[in-house]
């Protein structure tokens, strides 16, 4: 196998050696004319476009306030799935293409199902979720845990193209195992000089919500005090809400008009390009802005990119390309994330008072807080395509994707009931691949052509992290964390002040080599074939079964001739078939090394300790899970039946997908008996199967030439999984509050079925004498009537039943575009259909009794927590002082119906340039577009506790997302 | 126009055979690339090569066990909560466990009945003491010494968790190799006396390679003096104390009586003595702080080393305003135990001073509010912290030398040997400033030495413990009669624990 590749790496350098022979013959056959055309086509081919019809149409959403490609993508393209949890700025947010391939049991599990974007070619490398492993609480990921995909601004991207073919996925490599989103920013162009400015202002307006103070809570709670509460109960009843003439909390509620308020929001970018036939170059430049309403959270982005090609010869191009930003946040104050960062749980028994006077006061002291979120990024390529034949390429490319982020905090002593917080995290992701491609073309005047590719990459992966955590500073003056830095002093390098510091650092090395020989066939431009095969050696599996060997085949055939195309009622049709695998990667180099050793001081409630007595400790991995040799690459099988139609001249354009994807041999904790110490065993074979639905279609419906436009387009998907294999054919597995079981889907909920209250002593079923128990422990009245499953006369874990969805069954968009004159005008409405949501929110508003006798996270009373956002009448009261835990969240009482629809945005722009009074005066103006957009504006949804899509990608409801507030932006877009 | 074409192929074949060269050089070296070192974890053949790495490991065990005794408060809430003197201000977790429903479905008692954690120590010493003779082979700094000294840690730390979870649950799994293979053969429950007959040999056996003393004199244990280690690592006395406790536990009080008798005739060689109530409790500088006195068996959490913590700790239970924030502990004794258990007024735990009139505050803070907070043991930081940063760095104490004077007491008055009893239980309250015990005067003695455990080892996590063993020997709570004749005394084995050993089967009391 190893001489294989080895031959694989050996031929493009045989090609090379053969190419150099024949260039006399190349340079004397060539004549000016033809010089001219071929250099422009060789230029046009510098950057790979992959050419999909599955791409974004740029001119329906150019106008609009968005920060990411993540919001660029969203509903544009069937398959194709977004879910934005969160409405802050600049937080990251889930994408899958066609389908969840790997369970989510905890938020950072998301990272593994995501899609791979590239930046012209360049794959932006996500946050290693590594510092999970020291994160007592996990809410957000250690440091600024901004969108990795935020440096791209929408003014410098040229296309979009969504990748779900197999076939090319497969070209792309196990960095596109979970799809692959293509982005190709805009490049330098022959000709006269094109300068383009574009602006927006918006104002996001606040959401209406309901406050509630004291007095709300204290009828909320006294229905459970009067029916269920002994009189030890009503002596620890809080303080807050006993005293009625306490103006703090039964005062006015109206902490939303600070919590909430209009924010502005605005962008300016300007750009550049230009150049000769020899060379040309492209200069982007610009500032956003983007405030949400909620808790003045707020991005800032400046972004800069550059791009020059040349050809100093005919044979020889070469194009260079940097991409580079830098953003900041000002991220949520939230007490969650505040004490999550910190690690600490102050006294929570006090909440946050719903007055805006007394939650001014607050947020002056947080004013002397610091809360820094810095990221830096940027993608370069540089790229030579050299032609040793006119049919023979050899390209070479280095791509580099880098990207740091800073978050310094400090947390005054007041904020932190007197103990003042700082911490200092820099952390940084590295990528560079280095390609080299031969392609030779056989191009001939007959009926069929071949193209064949060899090439190799490698890649290079560097993930580093060092963070410090200090507390309890002298003063809230000094606002950093320092160390000693003479070395005549007796403290040197011991923290100054009294500091009670941790530190930790991490990295984290990924590198991949792979080989790979693709060919293509194309017979009378009706059919083609393409195939690819490819080794794949990854770090991070064992050597052993490093290598992983992936073919990958499809086929197009065009069902109507060319010429015959224009007749009739079908303009256009064409069926393909595709069919590839391709290695899943993982980013942990711990499963490289089979049994291993690592610092195994953690309990459960304290995950940062690094020693015992001071010194370092080495222990097998009892908590993370034992790894043995033999540890596999996972992979995934992509197939697919494509059919595409045209219908009436192709006015009307149908696609139509179905898709098997099959992500095989995943890595899953599996448990082993506990007599060994070890929490699980880490395991290949958990395979997901995902099938599914794709369906485009566009229509041309009014195209008149003068009058009014009206083109339109509806794309959805039809999803659904399946868990077809578990490691040593196990049937089922329980992971925290998930259940996998074969054969039933990956994202179901695991609960118990809630079937009403045990209102009187006889209502509790008895058996033999003995009454009804949970897990041990005999119902009351008061307590919820959970059915047994089983019929076992007893209530325990196995009479969970799996339910619901967490990922929609159907998602899709449809938009409008009507143009009249100069003026135009589009819509798109976006939905998730068939998925449900376990609402935590209800279930920790209702479970008072043991979350705030805990003194835990959980038990948190947020100043947004002051509103009517549970639907009260929905939930029965049961004795929350209960021991079966009646409000637990993992009962189908708190799962809703989370479908959604929404009228995502609209946007209407009149264009000056075509005025001809304006045409005749600025000979050069290409365009001048006011507009007027509005986004957010609708939803219809029967989700009870506020917008459905804020929902974390397990489908726990926590009421934790920032709202996606309504945006009105009025903006110009000038192109000379 | 010739000249300039020729410059271009001879750049053109140039830049081929650059390429050429630099491809072969990265292709040639691609597979080495590949090899990385993990910064994570290390791997297997990185480890037991040095005394570094035995070090590592031997304190790994120790770490393990810290865990095991801290995750959930296990130490205190098997110990103290469950029919114990503390009660819960609100939280219904640990009511249901103060209540011995111990099969409710709170995450904490399901997290008590998993022993997993206890394995991890018996798996990770089981290891060393199978791989650390590898080091000696390999490193001539280890040394015959050191092996001996850190094997015999090992087996002792094993017994210690073996004999931890005989007490929780009974019959437990015996595993005395760590079958590091990756097979995980499940193994069925071994009876009580088995496991803990293992445990006693293991600790003789130990007991005879374990040093008084680590590094003491001149020599260094590790590269480090005798400061370093003192009250840190487990020693003969350690090991004596454990036999006894084991002996005892079975009621072999003959065998404790030896084990309890060489542990305290020998504890000085080991620097372990007894203290006055200020020492003992000194927030600084005494038995639960960070200092460097010897113990016989006792964890540690050094806050200057970085390792104290804000849970996990007996103060994140029972501290509260004003000595931290939080407004109320989660446990509590209540004002008429205090009272019941106090009866003399001289007594320095908790008393009233004779001369200012006030009350003692060395066990109790507040006693006059609502909920008396049982500060005894409040190492806040390094002990001099004040309330604003509440993460304490005590020592979990299994034993000091006042428990095992008790216990010999006990073991002594279970024998008959009333004088020697009465001798060992005056040395403790003349310490405390209480009256002596006087044959024929005071009541029964076997009373009076459990009620002195009662009060000087209160919130140590002995309480449950001392109640089982005085019901075995008093008969005399019908309660507790029940609950040792239907092994009710046991916790339930968790549900996932059952799950994923099929051999296993429930303690018949929670069946």
């Amino acid at each position: 196998m190893k001489k294989l590749w080895c031959f694989l790496c050996i031929m493009p350098l045989f090609g090379q050696v053969v190419a150099s022979t024949n260039i006399r013959w190349q340079d004397t056959v060539q004549d000016q004319a033809v010089h001219e055309i071929l250099l422009k086509s060789r230029f046009q081919t510098l950057y790979n476009k992959q050419g999909v019809k599955d791409s974004v149409r740029l001119a329906e959403i150019e106008n609009l306030p968005f920060l990411s490609p993540v919001h660029y993508t969203k509903g544009q393209v069937a398959g194709l799935y977004v879910q934005e949890a969160n409405g802050e700025p600049g937080t990251p947010k889930n994408m899958t293409i066609r389908g969840l391939g790997t369970p989510i049991f905890s938020q950072k599990d998301a990272v593994q199902t995501q899609p791979t974007i590239y930046v012209n070619g360049v794959p932006i490398a996500r946050e290693n979720n590594f510092t999970y492993a020291i994160q007592q609480y996990q809410f957000n990921r250690l440091g600024p845990a901004a969108d990795n995909f935020a440096g791209i601004d929408l003014s410098t991207v040229a296309s979009i193209e969504v990748i779900k073919d197999p076939v090319r996925l497969a070209k792309l490599g196990p960095l596109a195992a979970n799809g692959a989103i293509w982005i190709l920013t805009k490049a330098g162009k022959e000709g006269r000089r094109e300068i383009s400015f574009n602006s927006y202002f918006g104002i996001s307006t606040p959401p209406s919500v309901t406050p509630v103070n004291a007095q709300y809570e204290n009828y909320f709670r006294q229905q459970f005090y009067s029916k269920y509460g002994s009189l030890s109960d009503r002596l620890t009843y809080p303080g807050y809400l006993n005293d009625s003439t306490n103006i703090n909390y039964y005062g006015p509620a109206n902490w939303n008009q600070s919590y909430y308020q209009n924010q502005p929001l605005y962008n300016a970018n300007l750009g550049i390009r230009g150049g000769s036939e020899r060379a040309n170059f492209a200069f982007y430049g610009g500032y956003t802005n983007n405030g949400s309403t909620a808790d003045e959270t707020r991005f800032r982005r400046y972004h800069a990119l550059f791009n020059v090609n040349m050809a100093p010869f005919e044979w020889f191009n070469m194009g260079a390309v940097v991409n580079a930003n830098r953003n900041t946040r000002d991220r949520n104050r939230s007490l969650r994330d505040r004490f999550g960062e910190a690690a600490y749980v102050p006294d929570l028994s006090v909440p946050m008072s719903p007055n805006r006077n007394v939650y001014e006061q607050y947020l002056d002291v947080y004013n002397q807080a610091i809360d820094d979120n810095i990221v830096n990024s940027g993608q370069a390529l540089l790229t030579f395509d050299v032609y040793f034949l006119r049919n023979l390429k050899y390209n070479t490319s280095l791509g580099i994707d880098y990207s740091e982020g800073y978050r310094d905090v400090f947390f005054p002593s007041s904020l932190m009931e007197r103990n003042n917080y700082m911490s200092n995290y820099f952390g940084y992701s590295q990528r560079y691949l280095y390609s080299n491609k031969l392609t030779w073309d056989y191009d001939t005047p007959s009926a069929y052509q071949v193209n064949l590719s060899l090439g190799s990459i490698y890649q290079e992966d560097l993930y580093r992290y060092s963070y410090a955590r200090a507390y309890d500073g002298p003063n809230d003056f000094v606002k950093i964390n320092v160390v000693e830095g003479n070395s005549n002093e007796s403290g040197y390098l011991q923290p100054v002040g009294g500091l009670y510091v941790s530190r930790w650092s991490n990295r984290e090395d990924y590198r991949m080599h792979s080989v790979y020989l693709s060919g293509a066939f194309r017979y009378k431009n009706r059919l083609e074939v393409d195939a690819l095969l490819r080794y794949d050696g990854s770090s991070t599996v064992q050597p052993d079964s490093r290598w992983l060997f992936t073919p990958a085949v499809s086929a197009k055939y065009d069902m109507i001739e060319k010429e015959s195309m224009t007749h009739g009622l079908l303009s256009q049709f064409t069926i393909g078939a595709g069919w590839a695998r391709i290695g899943k990667p993982t980013m942990t180099s711990r499963y490289a090394i089979g049994p291993n050793y690592v610092a195994d001081l953690a309990w459960g409630s304290e995950s940062g300790l690094v020693s015992y007595n001071g010194f370092a400790v080495a222990s097998r991995p009892y908590s993370e899970g034992w790894i043995g040799y033999g540890m596999d690459w996972p992979y995934t099988e992509h197939a697919s039946v494509d059919l595409d139609a045209g219908f009436l001249a192709n006015r009307l354009n149908a696609r139509l997908s179905g898709y098997l994807k099959k992500d095989q041999n995943q890595v899953v904790p599996i448990p082993v008996p506990a007599e060994y110490g070890y929490d699980s065993q880490l395991l290949n074979g958990l395979s997901v199967q995902n099938s599914g639905l794709e369906l485009t279609l566009a229509a041309q419906i009014l195209t008149a030439e003068k009058g009014l436009k009206w083109n339109s387009s509806l794309n959805f998907n039809w999803n659904r999984n399946k868990l077809t294999a578990l490691p040593n054919g196990l049937q089922e597995l329980a992971v925290g509050q998930r259940k996998l079981q074969v054969g039933h889907a990956i994202d179901q909920f695991w609960l118990f079925e809630n079937k009403g209250t045990y209102v009187d002593q006889v209502d509790i079923p008895v058996q033999n004498g003995e009454r009804l128990q949970f897990e041990g422990v005999p119902f009351e009245v008061g307590d919820p009537v959970w059915k047994d499953q089983n019929g076992d006369f007893k209530i325990d874990q196995d009479d969970r039943v799996m339910r619901g969805h967490a990922m929609p069954k159907l998602v899709g968009a449809f938009q409008h575009n009507f143009s009249y004159q100069n003026f135009d005008l589009a819509f798109q409405f976006y939905f998730a259909l068939g998925h449900q949501a376990l609402n935590q929110r209800a279930s920790s508003k209702y479970d008072f009794v043991n979350n705030e006798a805990s003194n835990s996270l959980a038990g948190i009373r947020e100043v947004f927590h002051w509103q009517q956002d549970v639907d009260i009448r929905k939930y029965p009261i049961y004795n929350p002082w209960s021991a079966v835990v009646p409000y637990r969240v993992e009962q189908d009482l708190f799962l809703e119906d989370a479908s959604f629809l929404k009228l995502r945005s609209v946007s209407l722009s009149y264009d000056l340039a075509k005025l001809s009074t304006v045409q005749n005066r600025f000979k050069s103006l290409r365009k001048a577009a006011l507009f007027i957009t509005g986004t957010n504006l609708l939803t219809w949804t029967k989700f009870s506790g506020g917008d459905p899509e804020l929902i974390d990608f397990d489908g726990y409801y926590s009421g934790y997302g920032l709202p996606m507030a309504p945006v009105t932006t009025i903006g110009v877009k000038i192109e000379l | 126009m010739e000249k300039t074409l020729k410059k271009m192929r001879i750049s053109k074949a140039i830049f081929t055979w650059i390429h050429v060269i630099a491809m072969l050089c990265c292709t040639s070296s691609c597979n080495n690339k590949l090899d990385i070192v993990s910064s994570n974890a290390g791997a297997e053949q990185l480890q037991w090569q040095s005394i570094s790495d035995t070090r590592a490991a031997l304190m790994g065990i120790y770490g393990l066990l810290r865990s095991a005794m801290v995750d959930n408060y296990a130490h205190w809430v098997y110990g103290e909560v469950r029919f114990g003197d503390f009660v819960p201000y609100s939280r219904a977790d640990l009511g249901a466990v103060s209540k011995n429903t111990l099969n409710a479905s709170y995450p904490i008692v399901q997290d008590l009945s998993n022993w997993r954690r206890f394995y991890a120590v018996v798996n990770a010493a089981s290891l060393f003491i199978e791989r650390a003779p590898n080091v000696l082979r390999i490193d001539s700094r280890y040394t015959e010494r050191d092996l001996k000294y850190d094997v015999a840690q090992a087996r002792t730390l094993r017994a210690f968790a073996y004999f931890y979870m005989v007490r929780i649950w009974g019959d437990v799994p015996l595993l005395t190799r760590s079958y590091d293979d990756g097979l995980f053969a499940e193994v069925a429950r071994t009876p009580e006396n088995t496991v803990l007959a293992f445990a006693e040999q293991e600790l003789l056996a130990a007991a005879q390679d374990l040093p008084y003393v680590y590094a003491s004199g001149s020599q260094q244990y590790y590269g480090e003096g005798y400061s370093t280690w003192a009250g840190v690592l487990v020693n003969k006395i350690s090991a004596y104390a454990l036999l006894a406790h084991v002996a005892a536990w079975q009621g072999k009080y003959l065998n404790a009586e030896i084990y309890a008798r060489f542990a305290l005739e020998n504890a000085s060689s080991s620097a372990i003595v007894a203290y006055s109530v200020p020492n003992l409790l000194n927030s600084t500088t005494g038995l639960f702080a960070p200092s460097d006195k010897n113990q016989i068996l006792a964890l540690r959490a050094s806050y200057v080393l970085g390792e104290a913590t804000s849970t996990g700790h007996i103060e994140s239970l029972t501290l509260a305003y004003p000595l931290v924030t939080r407004a109320n502990p989660d446990i509590y004794v209540p004002k008429d135990t205090i009272n019941k258990i106090f009866v003399e007024s001289t007594d320095t735990r908790f008393g009233i001073d004779t001369v200012s009139g006030l009350i003692r505050t060395n066990y109790f803070t507040d006693f006059n509010g609502d909920i008396p907070i049982f500060s005894k043991i409040r190492v806040i930081r390094d002990g001099s912290g004040d309330a604003d940063f509440s993460i304490f760095g005590s020592n979990v104490v299994f034993s000091r030398l006042e428990e095992m004077q008790l216990l010999y007491a006990e073991i002594n008055a279970v024998l008959g040997n009333n004088d020697e009893a009465i001798k060992y239980l005056n040395y403790v309250k003349f310490n405390r400033g209480i009256s002596p015990f006087i044959a024929g005067f005071g009541g029964d003695l076997i009373d009076e030495i459990f009620l002195e455990r009662r009060r000087e080892l209160m919130g140590e996590g002995w309480r449950w413990y001392d109640q089982v063993r005085y019901a075995r020997i008093k008969k005399n709570n019908p309660i507790l009669n029940k609950l040792i004749a239907d092994d009710g005394i046991f916790w339930p084995i968790a549900a996932d624990v059952l799950k994923r050993n099929s051999k296993l089967i429930q303690n018949d009391y929670w069946r």
